[in-house]
């Protein structure tokens, strides 16, 4: 792609989709991002600077290049709902106009690393962030099915967390991996997550390390990528697990706050009351679908598809994640009824 | 994969990353690459220090004959009873599940196994 001609046509293309008149003053590549290309692109709108995010799918990644579309939709669907996410501008459909789809959004600023937010988080930020974070999650399960702008997400599961477990058990069997260990806690999953629940849009990797701070404030909710209709409890699941603590246990959520402050707020932006039996089963099965994806990373390295040590190391996290999900599965917690104390 | 065949390649791509990244890179990737030889190489410590222990332990037993596992000789087999709820329950396999598991984190993540779960995997504290 030849950068001056593609600015032309971008800037050409901003000026229609902004109805504004638009100058590009910069525009730089940002690392990462194997499935995708991001840029960032410093803009004069109207006279006004305004910096966007253009994400473009990769040329030769179709299944990719219907995923950009969608993560637009979904974003957008957010933001509809009050979701802080960044403010979607346009998708363009015209792979002429920079060498593919893209979508550009706003840029927005903060840190979003899990281990440096949980770190560096000021106490004055802590009680805020817990409740922001909580406000956040309950606008998201805000949307729920039917909506035809996300009718890719397909329809909705009649048991959501069984459907879970069956796509991780076929995941492990697809990696001709036995796991006692794993497949011990799944079992337990099975008997323990309730069958019926309400069925909303979930985001489904709603942790620390997927939104954005700066000064205490959340200023974008990230990675959109796995969001399905499911069980909202899921999220909350998720998100309390301890695997996604960061090394900060005694914050139950998120590594960053008190977990009764996040139920608190959560209900009362929600008005939905918090199932907690379903929510600690969801923290068990979060560790086990943390252990399979780690595995799948890990089978990228030791197929030979893509040697990294990287790849390699997040394979060998499966190892923790297994005990952890044992710990929470002793036989003692088989037989518990409803609210059982299974948090520590 | 052996345990020691995993490893020795875990210590190979090391070298490699060392050789490719940490000299030629920027200090951010430097400190990341870095991180991440010391894992690995950390992990083929303890692996190599575990097993030589565990070597060691069993000159000691009488006849030197290897210990029966049904779990490591057939997971599969396990896995299948485990997901039919044969194994509901059950505390005799939970307890060797659990002790597997906290032998091999041992290795990647000491750190998180507890004193109490370390006398119970028979591992030196």
């Amino acid at each position: 792609m030849n950068l001056t001609v593609a600015t032309e046509v971008l800037t050409h293309w901003l000026c229609e989709a902004l109805d504004a008149q638009v100058a590009i003053t910069a525009m730089e590549r940002l690392k990462g991002g194997g499935i995708q290309e991001n840029w960032t692109v410093d803009t004069s709108v109207d006279g006004v600077k305004q910096s966007f995010v253009l994400r473009k799918d990769a040329p030769a990644t179709i299944e990719a290049s219907h995923s950009r579309r969608h993560e637009f939709a979904l974003i957008k669907a957010a933001h509809a709902a009050g979701v802080t996410v960044p403010k979607p501008i346009a998708f363009c459909d015209d792979a002429k106009v920079f060498g593919g789809l893209f979508s550009l959004v706003e840029k927005v600023s903060g840190i979003g690393l899990g281990p440096k937010i949980v770190k560096e988080l000021t106490e004055e930020h802590r009680q805020s962030l817990t409740r922001q974070l909580a406000i956040e999650m309950a606008r998201i399960h805000r949307i729920k099915p039917p909506r035809t702008e996300l009718h890719f997400l397909g329809n909705t599961p009649p048991h959501f967390a069984i459907a879970e477990i069956k796509l991780m058990r076929a995941w492990l069997d697809h990696l001709k991996l036995s796991k006692p260990g794993l497949e011990w806690a799944l079992r337990w999953c099975e008997l323990h997550i309730p069958k019926n629940s309400e069925t909303t849009l979930i985001h489904r990797d709603f942790r620390t390390g997927n939104y954005m701070l700066e000064q205490g404030k959340v200023t974008a909710i990230l990675d959109w990528e796995f969001a399905c209709w499911g069980d909202p409890m899921f999220d909350i699941g998720w998100f309390h697990a301890e695997c996604w603590r960061f090394s900060k246990p005694h914050f139950q959520a998120g590594g960053i706050g008190e977990r009764k402050l996040f139920y608190e707020a959560y209900e009362a932006e929600s008005g939905r009351k918090i199932d907690e039996e379903a929510v600690a089963a969801y923290e068990v099965l979060a560790h086990c679908r943390w252990a399979v994806i780690a595995l799948q990373q890990g089978d990228r390295h030791t197929s030979g598809r893509e040697p990294s040590l990287e790849h390699a190391l997040t394979g060998k996290i499966a190892e923790e994640l297994e005990l952890m999900a044992l710990r929470l599965t002793k036989p003692n917690r088989w037989l518990m009824g409803h609210n059982g104390g299974l948090h520590e | 994969m052996s345990d020691l065949a995993d490893i020795a390649n875990l210590l190979g791509i090391a070298e490699k990353l060392l050789r490719d990244n940490v000299i030629t890179n920027s200090p951010q990737e430097t400190r990341f690459s870095s991180l991440m030889v010391a894992s690995a190489i950390g992990m083929a410590e303890r692996s190599l220090t575990l097993a030589q222990e565990r070597a060691a332990a069993s000159r000691d037993v009488a006849a030197l004959a290897p210990v029966p596992n049904p779990f490591a000789s057939d997971s599969e087999a396990l896995v299948h009873l485990i997901r039919s709820g044969v194994m509901d329950c059950d505390d005799e396999a939970y307890r060797r599940l659990l002790v597997d598991a906290i032998i091999r984190t041992t290795v990647t993540k000491p750190a998180l196994v507890t004193t109490k779960e370390c006398r119970l995997a028979g591992l030196e504290e």
